[in-house]
């Protein structure tokens, strides 16, 4: 009976129910389409490295090392010696290292100059490694391998030629452009920052910056020395430079991945007491929660906000409800002559509120589906988010639930005071 | 069935409203309370329904002493023996016809029962005794229905289900003569159908004689008469 007679009033109020009701909605999918964003992001961000056990570059913090090695974030403020990677590789306990040296950059996008032991051992989100969408892995000098998103952004194809600048930025007046390089392949997707990065051979990193020292070209003067005279060869014959490769002198970081990962702890501290030069090793998953804690801040506030607006909403609805009061109390008067109880009464208006934010929920929810299913292509290519559309997740049910108990929570006003009003009117019709 | 001893209201404390020494009506009776504005009439016909307590004294209804009972039995007993129509607004303006008349069986199983197994049917047949065409209306939010073809709807909740008492609060003010002539007909002849008393309030003396007895408020009250 209560149930017929709150679905006859807000159908005979629904204009104004619908109102409410888009408001309760948009802000359930404000709140659910931030909590998908922030689960997203939080996975996207953690797939970035999978696979390496520890990461090793010149004494820094470990936040800053992450970032500049795995996320192209920043610099390397110092560099370490190629002899230390040949070290480290030949260690016992290393199944495997990748060398890897940045600072470089075309149009943007980081350069990391690097060896095929990269395409073979690098792994992301869940020991995925990386796959060639079309040509081959650089074989010689002057060949790239392009991140997907390079490749999609600059237009850039199999054959083209793409020219380095030193240092990071878009307009750098330092321009490598005595070498230029030839795209040979192009990565697929992997929604990390390997897709922005266009990877080249260590040596070809080297063949450039043969004659610039501390990032400033030096005019180029005859030179003594065979391994001198070998290099300027393929500085100045960059077609088919391959039979010229120089041995790189440092790079910037190495990715080591273990045959025991077990021994990560042992040979992390080991690294950070080698004599021969300070070295700093990270293990990336106690580096990356620790650099979450800190990115994790305006997530949490974002969906403090989220909430706030559901609140609003909630509020809009208690508001609403109230302010049918005055107009209903003669139905009030009504139902007590016909002997509904003063809870009864009370419940009436629950049960609209109920209903509402049911209803307001169930279309938040749909919204928010509907939104991920037009928007999922766009996220995923874009800003590697890749949400599942028509999912529905534990938690995302937790919140609802939530809204759902909030709702009822605003509900109690108006029906503490129909209550008090259906108590202090009686029979009596009052208009 | 319903007697009234002793009994004294007041809504502020010292200013006595009601000092009703004795009222009482019989089952199947009619009765006629008039009274000025003011003198306390839906006041008493709250006290009756069991919405408001009195200070001091009884009211018995069907034998059950009112001020000895808790709200919910007052609620309980209100739903199941009496049929209120009032001056104006009887309807919930977004429900028919119909389901404006089953409210009564909603809230009271007894009289559901005593609607009989087809609560519908009966409201229907009700309906068409106030003689409304119930297929026009039906369908139709009752705030469409005019003020005279409301009035007969809220006779017609208040009869289903065959509650012992009727009460009406000036249920004919807002008519005009004709359709109150009407009106009261149709309301006497199912009251007497339904065997129900009728406790009817207005301050309208030609309708006095068509009840089976009828009483000033201001000569029985003695809180007035003082
Ligand atoms: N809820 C209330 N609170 C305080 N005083 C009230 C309340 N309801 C009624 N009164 C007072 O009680 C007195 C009687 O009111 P009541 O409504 O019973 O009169 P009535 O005889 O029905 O008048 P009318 O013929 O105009 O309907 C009035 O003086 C009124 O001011
Ligand atoms: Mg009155």
């Amino acid at each position: 009976m209560l149930l017929k007679i709150t679905r006859a009033s807000l159908w005979n109020r629904r204009f104004a129910v619908a109102l409410t009701l888009f408001t309760v909605a948009i802000s359930v999918a404000l709140l659910l389409a931030v909590e998908r964003l922030r689960v997203e992001t939080r996975r996207s961000f953690a797939s970035t490295i999978s696979g390496t056990d520890l990461i090793v570059g010149a004494r820094t913090g470990p936040v800053q090392l992450l970032l500049y090695s795995v996320f192209r974030i920043g610099d390397a403020s110092n560099n370490i010696r190629y002899s230390s990677f040949q070290e480290l590789a030949a260690l016992p306990q290393v199944a495997w290292a990748i060398p890897i040296s940045l600072g470089d950059s075309h149009r943007g996008y980081r350069v990391l100059g690097t060896t095929s032991t990269y395409f073979e051992h690098f792994r992301y989100a869940d020991q995925r490694g990386l796959k060639l969408a079309r040509g081959a892995e650089f074989a010689g000098i002057g060949e790239a391998v392009l991140g997907a998103e390079v490749a999609a952004r600059l237009g850039y194809e199999i054959g083209d030629a793409v020219v380095i600048a030193h240092g990071i930025g878009n307009r750098d007046i330092m321009v490598h452009d005595d070498q230029p390089f030839r795209v040979v392949g192009i990565l697929e997707r992997t929604g990390t920052p390997v897709d922005r990065t266009l990877h080249v051979s260590l040596q070809s990193i080297e063949a450039m910056h043969a004659d610039w020292q501390h990032g400033v070209r030096i005019p180029r003067r005859p030179t003594a020395g065979d391994g001198d005279a070998s290099r300027e060869v393929g500085h100045d014959v960059h077609v088919a430079p391959a039979t010229a490769a120089a041995a790189p002198q440092t790079i910037t970081a190495v990715f080591l991945g273990l045959k025991n990962r077990a021994a990560a702890f042992a040979l992390q501290r080991q690294i950070n007491e080698y004599s021969g030069e300070p070295l700093l090793a990270i293990m990336p998953a106690m580096t990356m929660a620790q650099l979450w804690s800190l990115v994790g801040v305006a997530e949490s506030a974002l969906l403090l906000v989220a909430w706030c607006v559901v609140v609003a909403g909630l509020l809009g609805m208690t508001t609403a409800l109230v302010s049918t009061l005055s107009e209903r109390r003669r139905e009030m008067a009504i139902l007590r002559a016909i002997g509904a109880r003063p809870w009864q009464i009370a419940a009436l208006l629950m049960l609209e509120s109920a209903l509402i934010t049911l209803l307001g929920t169930a279309l938040g929810v749909s919204l928010v589906q509907l939104g991920v299913l037009l928007l999922a292509p766009s996220l995923s290519g874009q800003f590697g988010l890749h949400l599942q559309p028509l999912t529905f997740t534990l938690r995302e049910l937790g919140l609802v639930l939530a809204v759902l108990v909030g709702g009822q929570i605003a509900g109690i006003l108006p029906a503490l005071l129909a209550y008090r009003r259906s108590l202090a009117d009686g029979l009596t019709i009052r208009i | 069935m319903l007697s009234i001893e002793d009994l004294r209201f007041s809504w502020q404390p010292g200013k006595p409203l009601l000092d009703l020494p004795s009222l009482s009506l019989g089952a199947g009776e009619s009765l006629f309370l008039r009274g000025p504005s003011g003198s306390g009439k839906s006041t008493l016909l709250n006290l009756v329904g069991g919405v408001l307590s009195a200070q001091s004294g009884s009211i018995r209804l069907l034998g059950h002493a009112l001020e000895t009972l808790k709200p919910r039995q007052r609620d309980r007993l209100r739903a199941d023996h009496i049929g209120f129509v009032f001056q104006q607004f009887n309807l919930l303006p977004y429900f028919d016809a119909i389901d404006n008349v089953l409210l009564s069986c909603g809230f009271s199983p007894r009289r559901a029962e005593r609607a009989g197994a087809d609560p519908r049917a009966q409201a229907r047949m009700l309906l068409e005794r106030m003689q409304m065409d119930v297929d026009e209306v039906a369908g139709r939010p009752a705030a469409e229905l005019s003020v005279g073809q409301q009035q007969r709807v809220a006779a017609a909740r208040a009869l289903i289900g065959a509650p012992e008492l009727v009460i009406a609060d000036e249920p004919t003010s807002a008519l005009d003569a004709d359709t109150r002539d009407d009106f009261l007909a149709l309301l006497f002849d199912e009251c007497r159908r339904a065997g129900a008393a009728l406790l009817f309030v207005s301050h309208d003396r030609s309708l006095e004689s068509r009840f089976d007895r009828s009483v000033d408020l201001i000569e029985i009250n003695r809180a007035r008469a003082t």
